[in-house]
């Protein structure tokens, strides 16, 4: 003992080891898993029914079995305000809701009638959604929306994060995070994209999935087990937990709606939080044009005329894109002048077998082609514009291009026309379209 | 000799400092108070540090083996030297609260969102004790021992932030007023090269090794700079809402999802530049509290400063938002007396010295 107090005298780090030693070791010894306390939560939606949140979880829930599936849940839960109703979900769960490893947040159209940015506010400033989080709307309850996905992951294993991630890289003009989201709502114009992905009955455009889901009118206690006081409801995998949601529907009986999930590109349009406008995969090829982000789109050219093809059609894939902007006032008008340099690739013609004899290489080019190439892009771009226009939704955000290349003439400029929302109605586009062979 | 550094441990020591409380919260308050122009603040504030920096230079090669308190002592008398120490103790004992609440703050969101208070409180605190009771060559050591380590992160996380560059920040949209308010509620968040003069005499300093000072220092200032701007230019507008910068600029990027929590690199760094940069400050302060009260021991002194802490933190007087509230509204005055001092003291002693020449 004597030799034991010598040691620590002469080494009192020891004496710091020994306390964390009897401290802190034994607390994390018995500290309960953090899967235990906490349930992971990969989806949230936001919804408003009556005045009052509701809140959907789809949460992984780490249960011990033999297979090698992931076992998600859906919780719902209600409150006049977020807090309450993530409370409550918590009461639900057992468990803290924790919203760190979240990749999706689904908002309903009814809860886009209002400002969504006070909700999303709370939830990456005070719940710890990660501002990376794809922001998604859809035209049913977000519940209905939850379910969707969660049967779509169990059957096809087709998730909505791959989904969105996809769209993000590839098909968007910008990426539809809830940071892109909060930086449109506090620019001046304060106008954002949001990825649209609609559920509709039966239609064979969309993703579908073999299990009827039964919307609020026709669940009435079945589909989610209502708790209560609490007003908290769950649903399950339909895997036997008590709770499911589709077991519960199939057990009572009733006929559920047959579901597809529409992806095809469309986004909402947000000002001051609230939506303005939808816009459609046209929209967005027209707005695509100003940006270098998103490749491979597809021209259809028809009724091409020149010395090898006569009344074909042509697509030719866009493999690069060099896009220049110069903002400059000519007259004291705004003018963006856009440059666009196209790299395409030939790869389906459409024409007879003797000109698909001639030419059919993928660097075909011909004049004819170029100009109609040119005529597409401009008329795809008039197109856009045109919309945002009538919308007064600087989405392609000219009034800060403008502030940023010529901010004296802007600050004057804005003056005479009073509102940055005016500013995009006042811009000449001019489009210059440079089309090479790949 | 045992107690003294060298002169390459004393850059490393300058060289993390000057990482204090700037890459969490600092680069979200300047922005709420003078939006991207925040990064002229940011210049403008090392330059400060930069004067602050070549002072000491001046004084260690007039008076190279002297402390500061010896020197103020000498020229002004003990009841001047022994105010100043007053005034760096207060001012070490609130860069203590306010890198401790932060690194608290940071790493409770970040990782222990359900760990308490008092566990941080007690971590931080058994570090900071045992680091003073090893004395300044320990520190120096563990210093050289992860300088590379946190500066190859530091640089790191920089490379991985140019992923998500979005668009050069807007620059010059601030009225000029702003810039003032902003350089005085920010500035007590600089001027950590004062502890370099309380730790004059423990530094050795020879002519050629300023060299040495800039060159590291130089490398912290680069950094700075960068995280700053790739953090304005990330989050433009919504700056003002991203309170942990360094975590935040690789993390925000739906591009990095399918990698997982990348920030476990920025959670790291911080970890060890808090650790440090909590046993310097406080080793500093237990300088200053040994000086002024000369016959106790630093055993007593860190048991003493050990107390305060506790009875601080545990009567909630200072807090995150206390703590903030005050760097940003009080101590900018007291930081601003501090730098005043200082420059004045320093022209005095030069003056001093120069006569005495023969």
């Amino acid at each position: 003992m004597r030799r034991f107090f010598k040691t620590i005298k002469a080494t009192p780090m020891l004496l710091a080891l020994i306390f964390i030693a009897f401290f802190f070791f034994p607390a994390a010894i018995i500290a309960p898993a953090e899967s235990v306390s906490n349930a992971i939560v990969t989806a949230i939606g936001l919804d408003k029914q009556e005045n009052e949140y509701e809140v959907t979880l789809l949460t992984f829930l780490s249960y011990p079995n033999q297979s090698y599936t992931e076992r998600y849940e859906i919780f719902t839960s209600t409150g006049g305000t977020l807090s309450e109703a993530l409370t409550k979900a918590g009461l639900q769960l057992g468990k803290a809701v924790s919203l760190f490893h979240t990749h999706t947040a689904v908002v309903s159209e009814n809860l886009l009638k209002e400002d969504i940015a006070p909700a999303l506010n709370y939830l990456v400033r005070v719940a710890s959604l990660p501002q990376s989080c794809i922001l998604i709307g859809t035209n049913v309850e977000t519940k209905l929306f939850m379910e969707f996905v969660k049967e779509l992951d169990a059957e096809a294993d087709l998730n909505l994060e791959e989904l969105t991630f996809f769209n993000s890289n590839y098909v968007y003009w910008n990426d539809t995070s809830i940071n892109s989201f909060l930086q449109g709502y506090y620019s001046p114009t304060e106008t954002s994209l949001i990825s649209y992905m609609p559920l509709v009955e039966s239609t064979d455009d969309g993703i579908p999935i073999d299990k009827p889901l039964q919307t609020e009118e026709g669940e009435q206690g079945s589909a989610n087990m209502e708790s209560g006081g609490s007003g908290a409801q769950t649903g399950g995998t339909g895997s036997g937990s008590s709770g499911s949601s589709s077991g519960g529907s199939q057990s009572s009986g009733q006929q559920g709606g047959q579901y597809e999930l529409i992806n095809d590109g469309n986004e909402i349009i947000i000002k001051k939080g609230k939506k303005v406008a939808d816009i459609d995969r046209d929209i967005l090829r027209g707005l695509n044009w100003f940006s270098s982000r998103t490749t491979g789109a597809v021209l259809i050219l028809d009724d091409v005329n020149d010395e090898n093809f006569d009344h074909a059609q042509l697509a030719y894939k866009v493999n690069q894109k060099q896009i220049r902007q110069h903002f400059d006032y000519e007259n004291g008008v705004p003018v963006c002048t856009t440059s666009i340099r196209l790299f395409v690739n030939l790869t389906e013609v459409d024409a007879s077998k003797e000109e698909l004899k001639k030419k059919n290489e993928a660097s075909y080019i011909s004049d004819a082609v170029r100009d109609k190439i040119e005529e597409t892009v401009k008329s795809q771009i008039s197109g856009a514009v045109d919309v945002f226009v009538q919308n007064k939704t600087d989405v392609l955000e000219m009034y800060e291009h403008f502030y940023r290349a010529q901010r004296g003439q802007t600050k004057k400029f804005l003056k005479q026309i009073g509102s940055p929302d005016e500013f995009l109605s006042h811009v000449v586009f001019k489009v210059v379209v440079s089309v090479f062979p790949n | 000799m045992t107690k003294t550094i060298s002169s390459r441990q004393g850059a490393i020591l300058a060289a993390l400092l000057l990482f204090a409380n700037k890459i969490l919260v600092l680069p979200s308050l300047m922005y709420e108070s003078s939006n991207a122009d925040g990064i002229f603040i940011l210049l403008a504030l090392l330059a400060v540090e930069m004067l602050i920096l070549y002072m000491f230079f001046k004084v260690k090669e007039a008076f190279p083996y002297q402390s500061f308190y010896e020197i103020i002592k000498k020229y002004m008398g003990t009841i001047v030297a022994k105010l100043f120490y007053v005034l760096l103790l207060v001012y070490f004992f609130f860069k203590i609260m306010l890198l401790f609440n932060i690194s608290y703050i940071y790493f409770h969101i970040q990782v222990y969102i359900d760990v308490a208070y008092y566990l941080f409180l007690f971590a931080f605190l058994l570090i900071m004790t045992s680091s003073v009771l090893r004395g300044l060559r320990a520190i120096g050591r563990g210093l050289e021992f992860f300088y590379f380590f946190i500066i190859g992160c530091m640089f790191f996380i920089i490379l991985l932030s140019f992923a998500n560059f979005d668009k050069f920040p807007l620059f010059f949209d601030s009225p000029p007023a702003q810039y003032f308010k902003g350089l005085f509620s920010n500035l007590f968040c600089f001027g950590d090269m004062l502890v370099l003069f309380v730790l004059m005499d423990k530094i050795e300093l020879k002519k050629k090794d300023e060299k040495k000072f800039f060159k590291y220092i130089g490398a912290s200032v680069v950094i700075l700079i960068l995280i700053y701007f790739m953090f304005y230019s990330i989050f433009g507008q919504t700056s003002f809402i991203h309170k942990n910068a360094i975590s935040d600029i690789i993390t925000f990027s739906y591009r990095f999802i399918d990698l997982g929590r990348l920030d476990i690199i920025a959670i790291v760094t911080v970890m060890f530049l808090s650790f440090l940069q909590l046993s310097i400050y406080c080793y500093a302060l237990c300088e200053c509290f040994m000086k002024l009260f000369s016959k106790l021991s630093i055993v007593y002194t860190i048991v003493v400063f050990d107390a305060i802490f506790i009875a601080v933190v545990a009567s909630s007087l200072v807090n995150y938002l206390t703590v903030i509230n005050l760097g940003v509204n009080v101590m900018g005055y007291f930081a601003i007396v501090l730098h005043l001092i200082l420059p004045i003291l320093v022209l005095c002693f030069i003056k001093f010295s120069h006569r005495r020449q023969p």
